[in-house]
């Protein structure tokens, strides 16, 4: 399918990740955080918080088991179980954003003492659309709640979880949210639990099983928007 | 895949791993049901409650090990892939067993609390590899539920 070439877009968040079986020591997530690459590119590098419950209630304590790692305009995340990469600075190519995160899937994965075994990948992409009196929600994306002129919406969360007939195997979630006044968040998750979990150690093979997520998700926010929405975009 | 409030938790902790809207997320749940940071325990009380109602004949042992289980599943909550949290709960009627139970392509992980204050952790492969272990009540609940939700 073909669909238009925006001129701009309204992307404004774009998260790739790679869940992985096995649950790695914590030794890994050091190693990987001081790596001079590592190092140089993330000057903001934090252990991730633990939350736990005290007689005083809720207290937050360190976790050397996780990472957040932020520059500028992107960030590395660490769990346990996964690696997800976050480009901060609004549309860039689907190429570029998957260089990225196989670049440092491909260190983190070289410190382990087997290669991890992927089992799922995804895609995310959180589009900001505002909106105003004249363009409300129900004009521009296609999930909103029913509105009316008696109505007046302060905020609302849809969640529609399906796949395409064509593409059984990857699981699309869409959501749309009204956090604010004037904005619509339209939040579009593809993922892939792949088939046949390997290591897929090699570049190739991890740029293969990312490339269908790419034409999904262009399908999924073409679906999304309405024609007045996108009229902005073109 | 049972839906669970723990299925709603996965969802939430999904979407407020993004960088930029995380926290209008956490705003959108506080609106509408929970005062913030509270979401996660609301979500797995709510789940420890219906395993409660739906198998009340558990017993103090039985329950003293399901909240202990919790409790450590709270503490990790936010630094594990949330995929990890589709966990089933049933009850084995015969023994009286309380079964939480996940399953991946490698196979099923089960976590059985019998009545004798025992959680008995049992993993069959497809591949075949069969893995079981008895616990006692002084388990290392975290790592319990690191060996449950790694494979």
């Amino acid at each position: 399918m073909i669909y238009p070439q925006l001129k701009n877009t309204p992307i404004k968040e774009i998260i790739f990740s790679i869940s992985y079986d096995e649950i790695v020591d914590k030794s890994c997530f050091k190693k990987f955080i001081d790596l001079k690459e590592i190092s140089e590119r993330f000057n903001d590098i934090k252990p991730s918080f633990l939350l736990e419950i005290t007689n005083n209630g809720l207290k937050q304590s360190i976790d050397n088991n996780n990472f957040h790692l932020r520059n500028r305009s992107e960030v590395l995340q660490l769990r346990k179980g996964a690696l997800s990469y976050h480009y901060l600075g609004g549309y860039k190519k689907y190429s570029e954003v998957l260089d990225s995160i196989i670049e440092l899937w491909t260190l983190f994965d070289s410190l382990t003492t087997e290669n991890l075994t992927v089992n799922s990948l995804s895609i995310r992409y959180i589009n900001v659309i505002e909106i105003d009196k004249d363009n409300p929600p129900s004009r521009l994306v296609q999930l909103y709640p029913k509105q009316s002129s008696d109505r007046n919406i302060i905020n609302f969360q849809n969640s529609v979880n399906f796949n395409y007939v064509e593409f059984p195997n990857y699981n699309i979630n869409v959501v749309s949210t009204k956090p604010k006044q004037n904005v619509v968040l339209l939040d579009i998750s593809v993922s892939n639990k792949l088939i046949h979990p390997s290591t897929l150690a090699d570049d190739p093979k991890l740029f293969d099983a990312f490339k269908p997520l790419q034409e999904i998700k262009n399908k999924v926010f073409f679906d999304s928007i309405t024609a007045k929405a996108l009229i902005r975009y073109i | 895949m049972e839906i669970n409030s723990l299925s709603f938790l996965t969802n939430e902790l999904y979407l407020r791993q993004s960088e930029l809207f995380g926290n209008d997320y956490k705003e959108l749940e506080n609106n509408s049901t929970y005062s913030f940071n509270e979401l996660s325990i609301s979500n797995l009380e709510e789940w420890q409650n219906s395993i409660l109602q739906k198998y009340n004949s558990l017993n103090e042992l039985q329950i003293e090990n399901l909240q202990n289980l919790l409790f450590s599943l709270f503490k990790i909550l936010e630094t594990i892939n949330p995929d990890k949290l589709k966990i089933n709960d049933d009850l084995l009627t015969d023994e009286n067993d309380l079964l939480l139970w996940r399953e991946s392509y490698k196979g099923i992980s089960k976590l059985f609390f019998n009545e004798y204050g025992n959680i008995v952790y049992v993993f069959n492969g497809n591949d075949g590899k069969k893995v079981r272990g008895v616990f006692n009540n002084d388990v290392d609940y975290e790592k319990l539920l690191y060996k449950f939700l790694s494979l």
